[in-house]
């Protein structure tokens, strides 16, 4: 009996879906929360000679631990949030981190601790392309810096964020009033406490206080662009910004490729490690410090309209650029056949992401388009290379005999591929292209890497402000999950519509004969 | 009343050329069986005829409109042209009624109430009315040709070309094509069947094509053709004459060899083994034992062997002088040979013939 009572339960679909994604959730629960505990010892920096470190692609610590620790095993990920989220699950060791981050990591992370030597102190700077226009910003902003070092701002600043942890935005934007005014495009991680993430959010932190007085005072408009840190240089080499305000580290290598500001902080790094692998970290904490705290729940909610709007488009464009594609197949025999074959080979033969960032620092590099268009572009391209091979293979998949039969009984072209071979090649490709734009949806996941504000990009801001990989991780796989599913049911209606009913769509209004024996069957 | 006419149509392809000159005109209430070897350029004209292709050179006429001039709207052709394939060809996602009704609907602008009723009394006529609803996945192959016919007929054409309709049925669904073809003879309707099945062609022509030879070898009313076709070609396809001609050269002579290529012959035109048997033995006595020994070692000796329907027979023929292998009528080997086959029969018209018959 109750295991019918399990069947039937397991049957309904909604209930499936919902035992599955609990069952899930018990289990990453009982993961973080009942992992044993270590005993304590005495630490010192030959302690991590062997271990494995964790640190951020492109940062300079990199070079440091390679120095330090020629033995240890380095591994890389693409922010602080996802090396500390390692470092609390066991993952690695230790990481190197600037002092002042440690301030604010050191308070979220209780667990955590930090050896005293200090390591490798290096300056900051603002990052500028190499040119001309941008000299000129960058004595500008020396100048800044200059005077707010003489006028004391510097050190309000520098003891807001600096020395406490939980600071709080203290520079407005200034309302510029009319007239023309410059606008500053300046690249941010949002990931590093506390000189660039996310509050509210909105980007805040040493950094962007900075650089918003800079513009209050320089007469400059404003906005922020939150970019991986590992793409924050090359987005300024390659003149996407006008400048980079992201705790940037001024190195000889570095200055090959931009140009550095003057020294605005000075930083050391620490080694940081777990000290106490049994945290005090509530369930419910979890959950407020992810969505409720700085209402993040909103950067959810717009993260997943851009991720709507992106798939929405590239699908729509996609299947319309595929049937474009499937006519110039058609119509232009061998010639359209060959360009066609390129074209898709090419998408079907580069990782996704590797087309998106090449759109986007190099083909439209200087032309303005908005991040979200350039994303657009490239999944329309990519999905209409998908979509066009399916459609074709569908329309192959009709014999050619049907078309005959059409022309034959005096239907022209186009009608008799409308009437009969398109509808036969429905039925084929539409399995397939429930498929792809399902694929297309999830593919929209790496367009965080152009800057682009997108669910899962919300789900990393999220990590990188609250140190907590569960709720922001799962909570955006279960979205996602849905909206393959919204995707699939809808598309899935569409193909029971196309395919062929008792009664058929060309009946509706005509008054059949009564079968033999009197049943009618009338329908309208 | 001529329906269609068709003036000196050839039909050429880069390695084949198989309508060369083909002229015919078919006549309102004509059901023209066309039959001839494969290759022979039946379908093609039936694909010439709808225009599926383009003639090279040549004219057809429909009720003495030049549909093959380039400025024709080949669309009106074909609504005029009723055409059924081999492999059925109906739309497979549409059911049975709508196959039918579509057409008129949708070409020719009739009230989808209006085609219904009409669709379903020509599916009365093909006995399919209780399928109306079904699928054509849901049909025998019988049934999805006697829908194929009403769907082309529901076009009310000139004519209906028939390509192969039954060769991808089995005996019991080709029985209900037949008939269904029969009924539609007895109302008038003008048909061009191209088929391979002599029974088809017997059963439902009144007047046969027999294309040979990229042309029109014969074209005549189908009670005659089937009695006996004036054209040789004709005769020897429609009983379906094989021959095998050999050389023989005394002194080359190798019983082996010989053997060998008659057996494979016999094999291969599937001779009951008994008859071949016979065959075989019979010559091998008749030029081994009674020739060789009566001419020189360089004598030519033909051999000709013909197999059809109606007959076995095996022609000897030897230059040199005069004479019958068998003179005397009490001879072993006469006995023999007398017995083996039906009928023996020399006689000389300027070289030695032998003529046997077998059965």
């Amino acid at each position: 009996m109750i295991s019918d009572f399990v069947r039937k339960l397991w049957l309904k679909k909604s209930t499936g879906v919902f035992l599955f994604f609990s069952i899930v959730v018990i289990i990453a629960v009982l993961i973080t929360f009942l992992t044993p505990a270590h005993a304590e010892e005495e630490l010192t920096l030959d302690s991590f000679s062997h271990s494995t470190i964790g640190l951020v692609t492109g940062a300079t610590q990199a070079e440091m631990a390679a120095e330090m620790y020629p033995e240890a095993k380095i591994r890389y990920f693409s922010g602080l949030a996802d090396v500390l989220a390692a470092l609390d699950a066991g993952q690695i060791d230790c990481t190197i981190i600037p002092y002042f981050a440690s301030i604010q990591y050191l308070e979220d992370y209780p667990n955590f601790a930090v050896l005293k030597d200090e390591l490798y102190p290096c300056e900051m700077g603002l990052a500028f392309p190499k040119n001309k226009e941008s000299d000129e910003l960058r004595q500008q902003v020396n100048e800044y810096l200059a005077a707010i070092r003489a006028d004391g701002t510097y050190e309000k600043l520098e003891n807001n964020w600096l020395k406490e942890p939980n600071a709080s935005p203290m520079v407005e934007k200034k309302d510029l009033g009319p007239g023309e005014h410059k606008k500053l495009i300046v690249a941010t991680s949002g990931t590093f406490v506390p000189f660039s993430y996310i509050f509210n959010g909105e980007p805040a932190g040493f950094d962007i206080d900075f650089v918003t007085g800079f513009c209050n005072a320089y007469d400059y408009d404003l906005e922020f662009k939150i970019m991986d840190f590992n793409s924050i240089l090359l987005a300024v080499a390659t003149g996407q910004c006008d400048m980079a305000s992201s705790h940037l580290s001024i190195t000889e290598e570095r200055k090959e490729s931009v140009d550095f500001s003057d020294c605005y902080a000075m930083n050391y790094n620490l080694l940081m490690y777990k000290a106490d692998k049994t945290a005090e970290n509530t369930l419910a904490s979890s959950f407020y410090k992810t969505f409720v705290k700085e209402a993040r729940w909103k950067m959810i909610v717009n993260g997943l309209g851009v991720t709507v709007l992106i798939t929405v488009l590239s699908g729509l464009f996609g299947t319309l650029l595929a049937a474009l594609i499937c006519l110039f197949r058609k119509k232009c025999g061998k010639i359209g056949n060959t360009v066609s074959d390129i074209f898709v080979r090419i998408f079907q033969g580069t990782p996704i992401l590797v087309i998106l960032l090449i759109f986007y620092y190099v083909i439209f590099a200087h032309t303005g388009l908005s991040d979200v268009l350039v994303a657009v572009v490239v999944f329309t391209l990519n999905s209409a290379a998908f979509f066009s091979e399916g459609f074709m293979s569908g329309i192959k998949a009709v014999p050619a005999s049907q078309m005959e039969a059409a022309l034959a009984l005096g239907f022209d072209e186009k009608k008799a591929f409308r009437l009969f071979v398109l509808p036969q090649a429905e039925i084929h490709f539409l399995p397939v292209y429930r498929g792809e734009m399902i694929s297309l949806l999830k593919g929209t996941s790496i367009v965080g890497y152009i800057a682009i504000h997108d669910l899962t990009k919300a789900g990393d801001l999220i990590r990188s402000s609250t140190f907590e990989a569960l709720f922001p991780l799962l909570i955006i796989a279960i979205i996602y999950f849905l909206l393959s599913w919204l995707i699939y049911t809808l598309l899935r209606k569409a193909e029971k519509r196309v395919k062929p009913k008792p009664g058929g769509h060309f009946l509706k209004n005509v008054t059949l004969r009564p079968r033999e024996g009197g049943n009618d069957c009338d329908q309208n | 009343m001529t329906v269609i006419r068709i003036e000196h149509l050839r039909k050429e392809y880069e390695l084949d050329t198989p309508i060369k000159d083909l002229s015919v005109e078919i006549n309102k209430g004509d059901i023209i069986a066309v039959i001839g070897p494969s290759g022979t350029g039946k379908s093609t004209l039936l694909r010439l005829l709808n225009l599926m292709e383009e003639p090279t050179a040549g004219d057809i006429y429909l009720d003495e409109e030049r549909i093959t001039a380039p400025d024709f709207d080949k669309k009106l052709a074909r609504q005029k042209i009723g055409m059924v394939f081999q492999n059925f060809s109906l739309f497979e996602h549409l059911n049975v009624i709508e196959n039918i009704m579509i057409a008129p609907v949708m070409i020719l602008g009739m009230s989808k109430q209006e085609a219904y009723d009409k669709g379903m009394e020509l599916l009365d006529l093909v006995e399919l009315s209780d399928r109306s609803l079904s699928y054509p996945s849901e049909l025998s192959g019988g049934q999805k040709q006697r829908v194929a016919i009403a769907r082309a007929i529901a076009m009310e054409p000139k004519i209906l070309l028939l390509d192969e309709p039954t060769s991808a049925l089995d005996p019991r669904m080709k029985q209900e094509v037949v008939r269904i073809l029969i009924k539609l003879a007895s109302m008038g309707t003008t048909m061009m069947i191209v088929t391979h099945e002599m029974e088809l062609a017997r059963s439902i022509g009144n007047r046969v094509l027999y294309l040979d030879k990229g042309g029109v070898e014969e074209d005549g009313p189908a009670s005659e053709f089937f009695e006996l076709p004036k054209s040789p070609l004709a005769k020897a396809f429609l009983f379906r004459e094989h021959k095998l001609a050999r050389e023989i050269l005394p002194v080359q002579y190798s019983y082996q060899q010989f053997l060998v290529e008659l057996t494979e012959f016999f094999l291969e035109h599937m001779l009951p083994s008994k008859l071949s048997y016979k065959m075989i033995c019979t010559l091998e006595e008749l030029i081994v034992n009674c020739i060789f020994p009566k001419v020189s070692q360089d004598n030519k000796i033909n051999v000709e062997i013909l197999h059809s329907d109606r007959e076995n027979s095996a022609v000897i023929s030897y230059c040199g002088e005069n004479f019958d292998p068998l003179p005397d009528e009490d001879s072993l080997e006469r006995k023999i040979i007398l017995g083996m086959s039906d009928n023996y029969h020399y006689e000389n018209k300027g070289e030695n013939v032998i003529t046997l018959s077998f059965s």
